[in-house]
């Protein structure tokens, strides 16, 4: 299990998270919501050990992350970044791309590894994109064989900044299922997103920043429930029942 | 291999064939052509009886093969130092020469030359390699400082290679007995290419770029985006430092026995990407292999063209490299890579 505890992070000095103490399940999808700037981002990066903490501990199965050597961490932990390059390369090359940890000098990939690429690319629905060009997908396209290379890393843990950020809704809703086909897979999926009734909605954990604190976790209900969203965001939340389950909905103050 | 037959069809061996056919075709006329022309059968015999026979043997062993020899090292050293910086840098718009390690290299050779006369090869080249080093570091360096926007990075590096350009200059004019005040050296020409100077060049090229070779997989994921990469588990900071200490070698190591050969590192990357397409495991094989057949090529013009007179290679690949760069420029508009 991924863990925090009293997590203290930041640039130049300014600590960004103040004392997050936090745990993330397997088999579950967390989303991590906030305002802008409350450190989501760097929550993020410092949970893949990419940011070192200036103080506080992330833990992975009680092994600290921070003192992992980057090829170990990057074989418990996949990580997708917010600014995602789009390189001119095959789909299948760049999920290959996901199995460069287990590899040392000079990196070869194996047929084993071929395989794992296919069969990530297999299970995310997008097989047929093997052999085309990257640059040549569309963005939903994109993130498909993004979250295939996590996939193809084999990990316990994946980490998504921003998944469903620029992509239309269809794609959206795609992406979000992926997270739960994800976690079905035993996975501890953590996402940042920002579409706060789609997280609700979908999340099987919400883990709500303010100002680098957590300000709440929980399931949907209990966050919901807890009515902390309203300062936080300074919305106000609602709920419906419909025939399709709960739907949140926001409005303004 | 077996991957290729992995990988997607469309990257199929027909042009790694015809750019390799090309290069031999390149070479042999290259050492055939010239003020004295040599027929094959005279080629066969000259090969056959060692540099100490007839006239045409003398030509072929002190003359044709080091300068062939010298062609396709400094083209295939240039290429793939453009192609690895341009993908460390991620930028499209990136070379040696634009960058500033050529002008570093050429600045050190200078400085050898100026001090100590007939400096030995290893000597000039490894000072090279410190020269070419040490402009791609301040470059980078200044870059960071200032947000390392690619744009920045590219202006950067024309500062540095002005300033560094200037030095030599200067040292060209103060020492006019130097070797480097030649315009063979300052815009890269092959006229006076000796053994003693090329062969350690050619052993330092020859092991950069089979080093390069191995490092393709590295440059794709670094190609991916820093987050990305390191979230692979790659040391990017050490990654980008040694492939940019590789392609400083590469392209030092040829202007120390070149000169300041200008746009081979730019342009040859993106006539090669046109073929294979833009994974580094295609793409370096295949910049060497254009780059030894243009340099080659362009030198044998440069011989031939004006008879009995002799153009530096460079001010032909000058000529063609230029208007490509304006090309480039315009089509490409910094849009896709922005």
């Amino acid at each position: 299990m991924l863990e925090t505890k009293k997590l203290c992070a930041g640039y130049g000095g300014t600590d960004v998270l103040h004392g997050v103490t936090a745990c993330f399940r397997p088999g579950r999808v967390t989303g991590i919501i906030g305002p802008n700037g409350c450190g989501k981002s760097t929550l993020l990066k410092t949970l893949a050990g990419l940011h070192k903490p200036t103080s506080g501990q992330v833990l992975l199965d009680g092994v600290s992350v921070p003192d992992l050597p980057p090829h170990l961490s990057a074989q418990k932990i996949a990580y997708l970044p917010q600014s995602r390059n789009v390189p001119e390369i095959t789909a299948l090359r760049m999920v290959l791309h996901g199995r460069f940890a287990y590899l040392s000098y000079p990196r070869r990939y194996r047929p084993q590894d071929y395989e794992a690429a296919r069969r990530a690319l297999r299970w995310i629905g997008a097989e047929d994109l093997a052999d085309k060009n990257v640059s040549s997908l569309s963005g939903g396209q994109r993130q498909k064989v993004y979250i295939a290379m996590a996939l193809a890393q084999d990990t316990d843990t994946v980490l998504m900044d921003e998944p469903t950020t620029y992509l239309d809704i269809r794609n959206q809703m795609e992406v979000m299922e992926l997270a739960g086909k994800l976690a079905g897979l035993g996975k501890a999926v953590v996402m940042v997103v920002h579409d706060l009734g789609a997280v609700l909605r979908n999340a099987d954990d919400v883990l709500l920043l303010q100002e680098g604190r957590v300000a709440a976790m929980g399931t949907p209900e209990e966050i919901y429930a807890g009515g902390k969203l309203e300062s936080a965001f300074g919305v106000a939340v609602h709920v419906m029942e419909t025939p399709d389950g709960k739907q949140y909905y926001c409005t303004p103050l | 291999m077996k991957n290729s037959q992995i990988s997607s069809s469309r990257h199929n061996s027909r042009p790694f064939a015809l750019a390799a056919l090309l290069c031999v075709a390149a070479a042999l006329l290259s050492v055939c052509l010239g003020a004295a022309g040599l027929t094959l059968p005279e080629l066969w015999q000259a090969i056959l009886s060692g540099p100490d026979g007839s006239a045409a043997a003398r030509i072929l062993w002190y003359v044709r093969l080091p300068r062939t020899a010298a062609c396709l090292l400094a083209g295939a050293g240039l290429a793939v130092s453009g192609a690895i910086i341009q993908a460390v840098l991620a930028n499209p718009l990136a070379s040696p020469s634009i960058i500033g390690v050529n002008a570093g290299a050429g600045l050190a050779v200078s400085i050898c030359c100026a001090a100590g006369g007939a400096a030995a090869g290893w000597a000039v080249a490894g000072m090279s390699f410190c020269g070419g080093m040490a402009a791609v570091m301040i470059v980078v360096l200044v870059a960071r400082r200032t947000g390392a926007s690619r744009m920045t990075v590219v202006l950067g590096g024309v500062a540095v290679s002005t300033f560094l350009n200037a030095g030599t200059e200067a040292i060209a004019t103060l020492f006019p007995d130097a070797a480097v005040g030649s315009a063979d050296f300052r815009v890269g020409g092959f006229s006076s290419v000796s053994l003693a100077r090329l062969w350690p060049a050619a052993i330092l090229i020859v092991a950069a770029l089979a080093v390069s070779f191995t490092l393709c997989n590295e440059l794709d994921v670094l190609a991916l985006g820093e987050d990305t990469a390191r979230g692979l588990g790659m040391q990017v900071s050490t990654t980008r430092t040694l492939l940019l200490a590789l392609s400083a070698l590469l392209a030092g190591a040829t202007v120390s026995f070149a000169g300041v050969l200008g746009f081979v590192g730019l342009i040859v990357p993106h006539i090669a990407r046109k073929f294979v397409g833009s994974e580094s495991c295609h793409l370096l094989p295949m910049c060497a292999l254009c780059g030894a057949g243009l340099v080659t090529i362009c030198d044998l013009a440069a011989r031939l063209l004006f008879a009995p007179y002799e153009l530096p290679v460079g001010i032909l690949l000058s000529f063609i490299g230029g208007p490509f760069f304006i090309v480039l420029l315009a089509r490409r508009g910094g849009g896709r890579h922005a």
